[in-house]
Parts: structure tokens; C-alpha cells; sequence
């Protein structure tokens, strides 16, 4: 839309508090959602929770073909349908509530390329492992993603999305890669993480920002998402301090609220195995 | 003692030692590091011995191809730029540098090859014009529409429907890039301090080009001059390290380090490539005539040269007696 359209259309959003009955749309918990959707997703609910904002998680087959992006997770607030955690920020931002008002520019611009190097690193690592390894592909990708769906649909649909992603993967020079390089990559992807946090509680000052709800999102699922084999958990277990902030979030924003209804409880049902 | 190794890269232009912002990060890193690399500035991907450029020629391990590869071999040989740094310093630089794939770079790719005002006057009239016959008919293009491809996977295919949205987005979050950019520099000479690391060449090489082609459509090249600290960091990187005009092929007085013999190779070649095709052209044409008779030489009797249209109704009548 024009300039114009989308600024008259923050002018409306931000005229609006946030409802009682926001959502956030994924994919089914228990069968159907993969490693890098889930991570996504956790990270919009950690945002969300770290705002204050109340959001109840929807779970729905076809969540992927109701996002205007195409992307999981999505949030309907009010009349509005936002995806994917930039734009949400933003759109977050346009009702008033911000985590990273209170950091300065060059923060800020720290800020954005640590998320930047979240997304082209660990959500890239995280895409390759589920559609270009074959076993984890056979194993897992496949029987989880067409899940819902009736043969011969089912199988349609995971090789119709295995073989975009693998096009994609080819685009950006990842299908070259070999499962230890690309181990290697979030090897390096986490000690950089792990330099920049060092021992303070949150990657800025002491209060957390979208970058902490991102990590949080990444690596709580690598820690406790059971795949075919443990190397990409080990990585990051391998940094204690990333360890401990992982932990410390999902205590500080996640249990307090467990008697709510169960979308909030996402990181705990994530403990049992999400795949078994 | 490192042998020297060869280094492959697109031909200068507007100003810059490479066109290609790939080619240009790993020359750049090469002269911060002070690494012996004979290179070759070629104009077309045929030339290098793997067919893509950059390409990186060693004595041991082949030839690589891939631009983060250059520079972890070069690493390994010991000429690292980001040896001073700290840990933090070097973890920032990975994130930098992966902001700059993310945003900057696709936008850039967009702006030279995509938008069609830049990509007709522009940037195919300079490949057109530097790659050498028969290529240049058909690898602009070629090239054209391999970056087409890999943006709509990047981009999503939504992209190539609702141009005008995305454009406005993607190069609004490319000039926060920028911006961003900038005020992380701010009034430092380099982005670490006072010495360049390899975030400094990657940085220099996707503004450089940004900075200096003379494009017709240059909505984000003019955010990008707006940002001064920028343009003079780029500007003092150029002067300090590539000090002569580097917008040249057969450019003289190659740097210290980087022994640049490869440069002056392509004009003798191609003045030989063009008296050779002309002898060939001869050759075959007086091969032809004495072959089918049109012209032969009898011994005593005049020579035959020079008569060859008349000489074939001659023939002719010959046959017919």
C-alpha cells in the first residue's frame, strides 16, 4: 500500500488499545509444527509477554496458507493481521509499547544486526537441518508437515515445500554446505551470541529487548526440541551462560502465567520430546 | 613463505579497483592484510579457472570460489586482519556483516541489476561494453537473470507481483542499513579503531559501488551521500589503499604487495587476438581460391593475384572446353 495508506492505517492501529482477544496463529503443537516455526513463534510470545500484552495461541492446520506472508507465526488484533516478528514490532510499536525506547543509536544498531544474524544464521541452520538433511527429512520432516492432511496430499505438500526451500538454500549459497559446516556455523553463530551477552542478565542493560525474546524463541526450541540426532542442542549447551538465560526468561515470563489457558504453557509441553 | 597466490576478479570501473562487490571485499581484505597476491582483473568468468569470480588460485588446495572462503584461507595463511580484535569486537562483526547480507545487499543486487532504468543504461552497457566478444552478447543477460531468481527467493514471489510495496519497504529498511551503519561509525576512522578489519572490507565494498557508479535511478544513492561520515570513510579507503585510479584496465605502477602484472596482459592479447583473426580471415580466403582454382599459379606465367572476380567466368570457359 502507499505511504499515505500505511501511515493512515498506524494512525488507526495505534487509536486502538490492545484487545482482550488478540491471537497468535501457529501451526498444530503436537504434530505438525517444525523446529523453525516453533522457534519463531516462541520468540512473537516471548515479545509479547515481555510487553505486558495479553495473546492467546490459536493452533490451526493451515496457518501457514492464512498468514499474509506465508510465514508463522501471525497475530489478528483487532481488524489486523501482522506476521513474522519485524513487522509486529513495529505494528507494536505504532500502540505504544516498546522494549527498545530506552537504548541509544549505536545500541540500536547493535541491536539490529544481532537480530540479523539470528535469522541469517541459527532460523537458516535451523531450515537447512529439517529439509536438505535426508535423514532428518525422512525421519521427521516429512510424516510432521503433511500431518494433518489426507494421502496423497500429505506428501504433495512436504515435497512441494522441501523443494522451495531447497531453492532457496541454493539462492543464498547454503546447499553446498555439509551438515558439519553448517554445525560450524552455529557454532560461531553462538559464541557470538554468547560473547555479547557475557554475564548480564539481558543482551542490553538489564532490561530484555526484542533481541532477547528472538534468542529466547532459537534456542529454548534447540534445547529442548528431540531431533535425530543431539549435535545441534550440543552446540548450544556448550555456552552455559546462553543456558542460563534461556532458563532464566522461561522461569521470569513463562511459569508465572502456567494456569492460563495452555497456548502460554508452549515452552513447557516443549520439554516432553515435541516430536515423539 | 606463502607462494603467490592468484586472485581472480572483475575488471575496475567508475573509479574502483572491481566492479563486483564480491571480488571487492576479498581485494580489499588482501590490502589490509598486506597479502602477496598476484591478480588478474578479467573481464569475463570464463577466464578464472573455476568460471565464477572471485576465484582464488593456491598452490595447495586448488582453487576456492566463494568470497567468506578467500578470506578464511587467507586467514589461515596467516594474514588476519581482525587479529587485534576482542571477542566481543569479533562477535559484532559477525553480526554486521550478517545485516549487511540481510538488508543491504539484496537492495544493492536491486539496484544495479533489477531496476530497469539502472540495469539498461547502466550496468549493461558497462558489462556489454568490458566483456569480450561473442560473451557479451548473452551473459548480461545471463547474469540479469540469475540475480532476478535469487531475489525472488529471497524476496518471496509476492515481490515480483506488488513491486511498488516492496520496493518501498525493502529500501526503506535498506536505508536504515545504511543509517544504522553510519551511526555505529561514527567519528572513528575504521570501524574497530584506528586499523581496518575484515568488517571494514566488507562494508567498503557494498558502499563503494553505491557510492561511485553514476546511476540514473539513484534513490538510495543519495541516502547514502547524505550520510557524510560514510562517503568519507569510503573515500579515505580508497585513497589510502588503492592510491592509483583504479578504474583502469591497463593501469601502471602496481602497489606494494600486490604484484599486479596481470593487469597490462590484456592489452597485448587482444591486439594479437585482432591481427590474428585477420590472418586467419586471409588465409582462409586465398586457401579458398587456390583450393576450388579460382586463382592458380602457373609457373612463368603472370600472377594470378588480384583477379579473382574475373578469373572465375575465365575458369568457367576453361571447364567448358
Amino acid at each position: 500500500m502507499s505511504l499515505v495508506a500505511e501511515a493512515f492505517m498506524n494512525q488507526l492501529a495505534a487509536a486502538e488499545p490492545w484487545p482482550e482477544n488478540a491471537a497468535l496463529y501457529q501451526q498444530l503443537k503436537e504434530d505438525q509444527i517444525l523446529l523453525s516455526d516453533n522457534a519463531s513463534s516462541l520468540a512473537v510470545q516471548a515479545f509479547l509477554q515481555m510487553c505486558n500484552l495479553p495473546v492467546r495461541v490459536v493452533c490451526r492446520a493451515n496457518a501457514e496458507y492464512m498468514s499474509p506472508s506465508g510465514k508463522v507465526p501471525f497475530i489478528h488484533v483487532g481488524n489486523q493481521v501482522v506476521s513474522e516478528l519485524g513487522p509486529i514490532v513495529q505494528f507494536v510499536k505504532a500502540k505504544g509499547h516498546s522494549l527498545s525506547d530506552g537504548l541509544d543509536e549505536v545500541q540500536k544498531a547493535e541491536m539490529k544486526a544481532y537480530m540479523e544474524l539470528v535469522n541469517n544464521m541459527l532460523l537458516t541452520a535451523e531450515l537447512y537441518l529439517q529439509w536438505c538433511d535426508d535423514v532428518t527429512v525422512e525421519e521427521i520432516t516429512h510424516p510432521r508437515y503433511g500431518s494433518p492432511y489426507p494421502w496423497p496430499l500429505n506428501r504433495i505438500l512436504a515435497y512441494q515445500k522441501q523443494w522451495e526451500i531447497r531453492r532457496k538454500m541454493k539462492a543464498i549459497g547454503w546447499a553446498g554446505k555439509s551438515l558439519e559446516q553448517v554445525l560450524e556455523d552455529v557454532d560461531q553463530c553462538c559464541q557470538a551470541l554468547s560473547q555479547r551477552l557475557g554475564t548480564q542478565p539481558y543482551f542490553f542493560n538489564k532490561q530484555p529487548t526484542e533481541l532477547d525474546a528472538l534468542v529466547f524463541g532459537h534456542l529454548f526450541t534447540i534445547l529442548t526440541t528431540q531431533l535425530t540426532t543431539d549435535e545441534l542442542s550440543e552446540k548450544v549447551k556448550n555456552y552455559g551462560n546462553l543456558t542460563a538465560f534461556c532458563r532464566r526468561i522461561e522461569q521470569q515470563y513463562f511459569e508465572g502465567h502456567d494456569k492460563d489457558n495452555s497456548g502460554t504453557a508452549a515452552p513447557r509441553s516443549a520439554k516432553r520430546s515435541l516430536l515423539r | 613463505m606463502a607462494a603467490p597466490m592468484e586472485l581472480f576478479c572483475w575488471a575496475g570501473g567508475w573509479g574502483l579497483p572491481s566492479v563486483d562487490p564480491d571480488c571487492l571485499a576479498v581485494l580489499t581484505y588482501a590490502r589490509f592484510t598486506g597479502a602477496p597476491l598476484k591478480v588478474h582483473r578479467v573481464s569475463s568468468p570464463w577466464r578464472s579457472p573455476s568460471g565464477r569470480l572471485p576465484a582464488l588460485k593456491t598452490r595447495d588446495e586448488g582453487t576456492i570460489s566463494k568470497t567468506q572462503q578467500i578470506i578464511t584461507h587467507l586467514r589461515k595463511q596467516k594474514y588476519n586482519a581482525d587479529f587485534d580484535l576482542s571477542a566481543t569486537q569479533g562477535a559484532d562483526t559477525l553480526a554486521f556483516v550478517s545485516l549487511l547480507e540481510e538488508k543491504l545487499l539484496p537492495v544493492l543486487i536491486h539496484t544495479f541489476w533489477v531496476d530497469a532504468k539502472n540495469y539498461v543504461e547502466h550496468t549493461r552497457k558497462w558489462y556489454a561494453e568490458t566483456i569480450p566478444f561473442p560473451l557479451n552478447f548473452f551473459l548480461p543477460n545471463c547474469m540479469h537473470k540469475q540475480h532476478v531468481e535469487r531475489l525472488q527467493l529471497m524476496w518471496g514471489d509476492g515481490y515480483m507481483e506488488d513491486e511498488e510495496k516492496l520496493e518501498k519497504e525493502l529500501y526503506r529498511d535498506a536505508r536504515e542499513c545504511l543509517t544504522l551503519l553510519s551511526q555505529r561509525l561514527g567519528s572513528q576512522k575504521f570501524f574497530f579503531g584506528d586499523s581496518p578489519a575484515s568488517l571494514d572490507a566488507f562494508v567498503f565494498s557494498r558502499l563503494a559501488p553505491l557510492l561511485k557508479a553514476k546511476l540514473p535511478n539513484g534513490k538510495l544513492q543519495q541516502h547514502l551521500k547524505s550520510l557524510q561520515n560514510l562517503c568519507n570513510y569510503c573515500t579515505s579507503i580508497l585513497s589510502l589503499y588503492f592510491p592509483w585510479d583504479g578504474g583502469d584496465l591497463p593501469t601502471s605502477a602496481p602497489r606494494v604487495g600486490g604484484a599486479e602484472g596481470g593487469d597490462t596482459e590484456e592489452d597485448p592479447h587482444k591486439r594479437r587476438n585482432q591481427l590474428l583473426s585477420v590472418l586467419v580471415g586471409l588465409a582462409a580466403m586465398l586457401g579458398y581460391a587456390f583450393l576450388s582454382g579460382i586463382v592458380s599459379i602457373q609457373r612463368g606465367a603472370v600472377g594470378p593475384a588480384g583477379r579473382q572476380p574475373i578469373a572465375l567466368e575465365e575458369e568457367e570457359e576453361e571447364e567448358e572446353e
